[in-house]
């Protein structure tokens, strides 16, 4: 016997129709809604309950892959989530984050900077044994425009709508260990952002292209100059690479903010997609304005984080007493 | 063919903590008038009063009340379903002598030779005549009915309670149109009846005019040949439709029409509707209040016709923290705002001049004149015009007439719930 979805009624098995209600006992049951719990959410997207507009996958991800964690959200104020995050590991060893920001008033960004995202982390994860790592850096960002560029509003003939064609950051970093320390190599078009912030050093690797609160630098196929900025450096002692949207930088704008939060958050126990979205947390907590991406690497395992909570902790205080 | 759209027009953000939303639908059918296979059944009944004051005047405004009739006759078409009834203490058949007639050339010039040879006396109990109208209709059960009723005076010779009743019996089965001839009878009424039927109300100031408003009430009548139309509101769970009005191209309150579907879904019926139709509602919904970023379903509209949905136009509620969001004003939510507190202002101001609240009085026809200049409303500020002196239309200020003529005020007063369509840009 089985139940009737619809009114509890038993059936047999092979029963089409229950008999008590009239409920198609073949069809679908429908997804239980995440706001209410009733199995009530209809095609739309919106429960046919309480009316609870289910979330769209692209507005809350997750991602881990060994010590890489990235999360993306939509935020409180926008619709739609047009970040995008991607991260992966190199055959070296190399870990790889992108976090691109699609532009919210140009319709396909969200496609755009999902696309540029992929294929800017899948030319750096197959091209590592290859060229330089700069001119690697470079050819990825070559791909993510060219993705940026070829979204589907882009191929189709109509004409853009208002605001332009489909547009988006970019922003990548390559962060190969290197025995006790890191070398890191960033490229970034735009104002998403890379930090280091570890023991020894905290820093933002790169700089934002915007004169008076406007973008000068983007992908898509009305950009000016597409071209990367790449910044290469070698850091020692433990820390994380934080690459993130500004829907995080604009609440913790300055490195040592920056270091603060991840510091108090680890003190509450958070390691890697913990941590990450913790982090996205606070900026929601903050407001969440806009779209929020954040990609973190640790260059050491996490349970050795968590064997030595206290001495990282307030080690991670004292070394940036100087910068403040 | 006919098709039905619905169209949303809102301010989907609210701010945190807000449970009302508004919403603004807009209505279309579009195409031949037709749904399904070909023309429905239609009733067409005309009951006019012949009471003993029609006679008054020397018998003027019962020659006017013949000749109107027999031209609305002529407007039945062939095939139609059709009877006139006199209306007196009593009601009784003009013609045909029972039942209902089959309109063709024959049927309608004995119709005609019978309304000839009416004559008026006696009282007035509207109710009993539209129970007759209720008997009538029932013999064409599914076919769409109308009723013309004209009175010229009040409903004297029964209790206020068998006109509920004879109203309320006849919910559903036909829509009427009321109207009033002169100045002796009772709006109030006549809007009882109106509303209930779905139906419209006015003055007829003068007899002479009978004829021509007779003629375009049942050429209309003819003309709505979808029977049963119905807004078919789903409102989430934990929430209350505090009301459904229709507001253009008058102002009627649909809520206490809702007929259950289930425990999240109502029927507001909307009447018959011909080809070429556009009418608004304004709904407004309390739901249950969400976190800021959240968005809920606050409402789906359905349009469902002879029994069939129609795909559903959505009222949509964002929570946010953004104040240029959530202080955005609808344009048509607030154009209908005004055009009911513009009815308020008419009918308060009236009231309050009857009671010889002068000050009142002066207070709130001066906000009519001011809402009514400033959305459009140019019929309205002329009703207006004929019952205070209009200073300055921009700011509201206006003195009250000493003289008025009872017909124009009854006339400022039908009216005021008449609105204008907002601007479309």
């Amino acid at each position: 016997m089985i139940s009737c979805p619809s009114c509890a009624e038993e059936a047999p098995e092979d029963a089409k129709w229950c008999e008590a209600c009239g409920q198609d006992l073949n069809s679908e049951p429908l997804p239980v809604c995440v706001s209410c719990g009733e199995r009530e959410v209809a095609d739309e997207g919106y429960c046919l309950s309480c009316g609870h507009k289910q979330p769209a996958e692209r507005d809350h991800l997750e991602f881990e892959d060994g010590l890489l964690a990235a999360v993306t959200d939509r935020g409180r104020r926008h619709r739609h989530n047009e970040d995008a995050v991607a991260i992966g590991t190199a055959d070296n060893g190399a870990a790889i984050l992108v976090v691109c920001d699609g532009v919210s008033s140009t319709p396909g960004s969200a496609e755009a900077s999902l696309r540029a995202a992929t294929a800017a982390r899948d030319l750096l994860q197959a091209g590592m044994d290859g060229p330089d790592i700069a001119t690697l850096l470079t050819l990825a960002t070559e791909a993510a425009q060219s993705e940026a560029s070829d979204s589907k509003e882009i191929s189709s003939s109509a004409p853009y709508a208002q605001g332009g064609p489909p547009s988006s950051t970019f922003v990548a970093v390559v962060a190969t260990p290197n025995g006790d320390g890191v070398d890191l190599a960033t490229a970034w078009v735009g104002d998403s952002r890379a930090y280091w912030i570890g023991d020894q050093a905290i820093r933002l690797s790169s700089h934002d292209h915007e004169i008076e609160g406007s973008l000068v630098r983007w992908l898509g196929a009305d950009s000016l100059d597409p071209t990367p900025e790449i910044s290469l450096e070698s850091v020692s002692g433990p820390g994380h690479v934080v690459v993130c949207s500004d829907g995080l930088w604009r609440y913790a704008d300055h490195p040592s903010e920056l270091s603060e939060l991840i510091a108090r958050l680890q003190s509450e126990g958070q390691r890697g997609l913990g941590l990450a979205s913790a982090m996205v947390d606070f900026a929601i907590d903050g407001g969440g304005h806009d779209n929020i991406s954040v990609a973190i690497w640790s260059n050491e395992p996490l349970d050795a984080h968590r064997s030595q909570t206290g001495s990282t902790a307030s080690g991670a205080e004292s070394s940036k007493e100087p910068t403040q | 063919m006919t098709n039905f759209t619905a169209e949303v027009f809102q301010n989907e953000f609210l701010p945190a903590g807000a449970d009302i939303i508004d919403a603004v639908v807009t209505v279309r059918s579009t195409g031949d008038g037709i749904v399904g296979a070909g023309r429905k059944e239609a009733v067409e009944m005309i009951v006019i009063d012949t009471s003993g004051s029609m006679q008054e005047e020397g018998g003027r405004k019962m020659r006017a009340a013949r000749a109107a009739t027999q031209a609305a006759i002529d407007t039945i078409d062939d095939g139609v379903y059709f009877a006139i009834v006199g209306g007196n203490a009593g009601a009784y058949m003009i013609y045909p002598n029972e039942g209902l007639a089959i309109s063709d050339p024959r049927t309608r010039e004995e119709a005609k030779q019978m309304v000839n040879r009416t004559q008026a006396n006696g009282g007035t109990a509207i109710g009993t005549w539209l129970k007759a109208a209720a008997y009538l209709a029932n013999l064409r059960p599914g076919a769409i009915a109308h009723c013309l009723l004209l009175t010229d005076g009040k409903n004297q010779h029964e209790e206020s309670w068998v006109l509920d009743n004879a109203i309320s019996n006849c919910v559903g089965l036909f829509q009427c149109d009321a109207r009033g001839l002169g100045s002796d009878w009772d709006i109030e009424e006549m809007r009882r009846v109106s509303s209930a039927l779905l139906g419209s109300v006015d003055i007829i100031p003068r007899p002479e005019d009978m004829e021509a408003e007779f003629t375009r009430l049942t050429e209309a009548a003819m003309g709505k040949q979808i029977g049963s139309v119905a807004l078919r509101l789903w409102t989430p769970k934990g929430s209350a439709s505090e009301f459904v009005k229709q507001v253009a191209p008058s102002l009627e309150n649909l809520t206490h029409g809702a007929q259950s579907v289930n425990p999240l879904t109502n029927d507001y019926p909307l009447g018959s509707w011909a080809g070429e139709e556009e009418r608004d509602y304004h709904i407004r919904v309390r739901i249950p209040i969400g976190n800021v970023g959240d968005e809920r379903l606050a409402a789906r509209v359905m349009l469902v016709i002879d029994g069939v949905d129609q795909p559903a136009a959505l009222v949509r509620a964002i929570w946010t923290d953004d104040e240029r969001l959530s202080t955005r004003i609808n344009r048509e939510v607030a154009h209908y705002t005004g055009q009911a507190e513009l009815a308020d202002a008419i009918a308060g101001g009236l009231a309050a001049r009857d009671q010889g609240d002068q000050k009142t009085a002066t207070i709130k026809l001066g906000r009519a004149v001011q809402i009514a200049h400033q959305a459009g409303n140019g019929d309205t500020v002329r009703l207006l015009q004929k019952v205070v002196e209009v200073d300055d239309p921009a700011t509201g200020t206006v003195r009250l007439k000493r003289q008025v003529d009872k017909a124009d005020e009854m006339a400022l007063d039908v009216r005021s719930t008449r609105t204008v369509r907002v601007n479309k840009k």
